[in-house]
């Protein structure tokens, strides 16, 4: 077999500095590999896979203004209500991300964890880097199809503000999954039970409705789901809803710091366990 | 180089830390080619994922210099939801392969496993030959400058294995590596160096037949504790009608167990249940008392020893009562001491030759010192003059009278004497004597008379060595 000699480099008279740089290019090209690896498997071997992750938001949209067109609503806030829905989609879809498909990054590649190279965090940052990938796609293609279907275009009053919030879901769906995946691997009924907490998720979270329709005292609430704020505050950036009283996007953000610290403690407390399952 | 500072390594366990490696601290030097060996359990595999860096020490520190491969093992490295081509080109993107260089590997990888058009389907559909097949020609795809090995080189058939061992050799002579497998032989022809593993201590050999000596040493030790003795159950049911069939020498292969056909070496004292089929173990006993066909093994022992008196443990069974034979040949030290050990069956029971150097020439049915090694065989036997009677554990080099016996003489008819029907000649004044010669009420055994092969057991067939 013809073979290719990978580079060789001794520790001794190297700098400090090189083997830094050597191991994040080792760390580079196995995040990449990983990713181009999910996306093979999200893709699946048919057009099935790519239409799905595409599709999937739109679908729920769909299903969702039904039911708004049958109970006789057209718009909700001045907006067009596909258009409203699909942007609660577009932010609570990042977030979700976080309790399923990156969640379970870990216990999905077990057996390439035996390459030294893999380390379970990056099985994490690849599926992360996968999910904002295709979510991204996804995002653009519902918000066109609402403007070809039905004509209505978020005019993006404050940019800056919809960049945050995303970034912030980004953040948030990270904080949710890396404690999660450590904890699913190590013992999988976590994930049972993430399943049932998280079912009523979409309607607490402001997803189908606004939060400014709801009486105060439910508002306040409610406020203590962080996902509200985020669907709140993109709602705000792309089509100039106002904020709901108690928005605040550092609450998110908190949730996330936090969750990521938690993710990482329970990573280092339990990194020869997850390297043995 | 491989370098470990006090290494530890220890899992979790319901009683405290089990500890796989403690406080080691050694070098694999650079164009070592090491053999690393230790029982089941000892944690060879652990070893090979901590010197490959797929997992971490729970104390102490690794250095690795130069490219070191990932422990290339029949452990599964492949996501099951990717085809072959995808596994080949996902290990390609994990080496930092160019992109120019990755089609061509993914081909050679291709040809090399020989799996067809299976190479395009996910590898979840494979069979574990294809399966370790592809695994062994991503392994092989890449060149490292150290192997991590673990027990990967016994896959796929014939031609494949021929193919493996010329790439490896090729492999070898650039590179260095470390090698885990159970095959003593394989070992011994492809290292230069051993590394034994051993109760969380890891040490380093500069030869590895220094190691290898280590290990089988540290085999022996652990076998021939009494508590130790896992196959018993298994090998011996107590229950059913069959296992009755078998121990009291009813069954098509009565013969085989009691020691009359041509494996009956085999299981005269291999393994740690040697006694019992002997005759000599606690349990044996009470079995063989429970009916004629049951005294029949207990009076007579192997017919090819009564005739021969070549078998190693020929009448000690016989003559010395149960309680000395079950000292002579419990655990499997002890069987091995007789000769009869897990490593001496090829040579005791493995064909025509094992059958000579047993004394017996290749029948068993052949005459005192008839064998063209028998005499040899008989009077230099490891416990030829030390007499079993006593009770105590022969040595295998030693003994006072050790080669001094005359060539054809028995060691049997020497242990006769000591026993409690010392005197007596052999198949002559025992309840069932005629039996034991093989013409007792049932005839002759069927082994005797030729068991067909697939009916003849196989206990230590096995070729470790």
């Amino acid at each position: 077999m013809k073979n290719v000699k990978l580079k060789s480099k001794g520790l001794d008279n190297k700098s400090e500095f090189y083997l830094y740089k050597r191991g994040f290019q080792k760390q580079v090209s196995a995040i990449w590999a990983l990713v181009f690896k999910e996306y093979k498997i999200r893709l699946g071997k048919s057009r099935i896979g790519l239409f799905w992750s595409l599709f999937e938001p739109i679908v729920g949209m769909s299903i969702i203004t039904a039911v708004w067109w049958a109970s006789g609503r057209t718009s909700i806030r001045g907006v067009h209500v596909t258009l409203f829905v699909g942007c609660g989609f577009i932010v609570f879809n990042t977030v979700r991300n976080g309790f399923g498909y990156l969640a379970h990054a870990i216990q999905a590649n077990m057996a390439l964890l035996n390459y030294p190279q893999v380390k379970p965090l990056d099985t994490i940052l690849a599926r992360f880097i996968t999910a904002m990938f295709m979510h991204a796609w996804a995002s653009v293609l519902l918000i066109l199809l609402v403007w070809w279907l039905f004509g209505a275009v978020p005019d993006f009053p404050d940019p800056l503000l919809c960049v945050e919030v995303i970034l912030i879901s980004m953040l948030f769906a990270m904080g949710i999954a890396t404690p999660l995946a450590v904890l699913g691997t190590l013992n999988e009924n976590i994930f049972k039970v993430v399943g049932i907490v998280t079912s009523p998720l979409m309607i607490i979270s402001g997803v189908i409705f606004s939060i400014l329709d709801l009486p105060a005292n439910i508002q306040t609430v409610l406020a203590y789901n962080p996902i509200i704020h985020l669907t709140n505050g993109f709602r705000a950036g792309a089509l100039g809803v106002p904020l709901f009283a108690d928005s605040d996007l550092s609450y998110p953000l908190e949730w996330a710091v936090i969750g990521l610290g938690i993710g990482y403690a329970l990573y280092f407390k339990y990194r020869f366990k997850l390297l043995q399952s | 180089m491989i370098e470990l500072f006090e290494v530890s390594k220890y899992y979790p366990t319901p009683n405290g830390r089990h500890y796989v490696l403690k406080d080691v601290s050694l070098v694999i030097p650079d164009g070592a080619q090491v053999g690393v060996l230790g029982p089941n359990g000892t944690g060879k595999s652990t070893l090979m994922r901590l010197l490959a860096g797929v997992d971490m020490p729970n104390t102490g520190t690794i250095r690795r210099t130069g490219s070191i491969s990932w422990p290339m093992g029949l452990a599964n490295s492949m996501q099951g939801s990717l085809t072959g081509r995808e596994n080949a080109r996902f290990a390609c993107r994990l080496q930092g392969v160019r992109r120019r260089d990755m089609d061509a590997i993914i081909d050679e990888v291709k040809d090399f496993a020989e799996i067809g058009d299976y190479y395009e389907m996910p590898v979840r559909t494979y069979s574990s030959g294809m399966r370790a097949r592809l695994n062994f020609a991503i392994a092989m795809a890449f060149t490292f400058d150290c192997y991590i090995i673990d027990e990967l080189t016994a896959v796929g058939d014939k031609n494949f294995k021929e193919k493996s061992a010329k790439v490896f050799k090729d492999k070898r002579a650039v590179a260095s590596f470390i090698k885990v497998s159970h095959s003593l032989r394989e070992l011994r022809n492809e290292c230069n160096m051993g590394l034994v593993l051993n109760k969380g201590s890891a040490v380093m050999y500069d030869s590895i037949e220094e190691a290898i000596e280590v290990y089988e040493r540290n085999i022996g030790s652990e076998s021939s504790a009494p508590k130790k003795r896992p196959n018993q159950k298994r090998m011996h049911p107590k229950k059913g009608p069959l296992a009755r069939k078998k121990q009291a020498g009813n069954g098509p292969n009565a013969g085989v167990k009691r020691g009359v056909g041509p494996n009956a070496s085999k299981n005269q004292g291999a393994g740690p249940n040697a006694a019992m089929k002997q005759g000599g173990g606690p349990q044996a006993n009470r079995l063989q008392a429970g009916g004629p066909k049951a005294r029949m093994a207990q009076g007579g022992g192997p017919l090819v020893n009564q005739n021969s008196g070549a078998g190693p443990n020929a009448g000690e069974a016989r003559g010395n009562g149960p309680n000395a034979a079950n000292k002579q040949a419990t655990g499997v030290k002890a069987a091995m001491k007789q000769g009869n050990g897990p490593h001496a069956d090829r040579q005791q029971a493995g064909g025509p030759k094992a059958r000579m150097a047993q004394g017996g020439g290749p029948r068993f049915n052949q005459k005192p010192g008839a064998g063209p090694n028998a005499g040899k065989n008989q009077g230099a036997g490891p416990n030829a003059a030390t007499g079993r009677s006593d009770g105590r554990p022969a040595s295998r080099k030693q003994g006072p009278n050790a080669g001094m016996k005359p060539p054809g003489v028995s060691r049997a008819h020497e242990t006769a004497e000591h026993g409690p029907q010392a005197g007596l000649p052999r198949g002559q004044n025992r309840p069932n004597a005629n039996i034991k010669n093989g013409e007792g009420p049932h005839g002759p055994g069927p082994d005797q008379t030729g068991t067909p092969e697939r009916l003849k057991p196989h206990i230590g067939a096995k070729d470790d060595q």
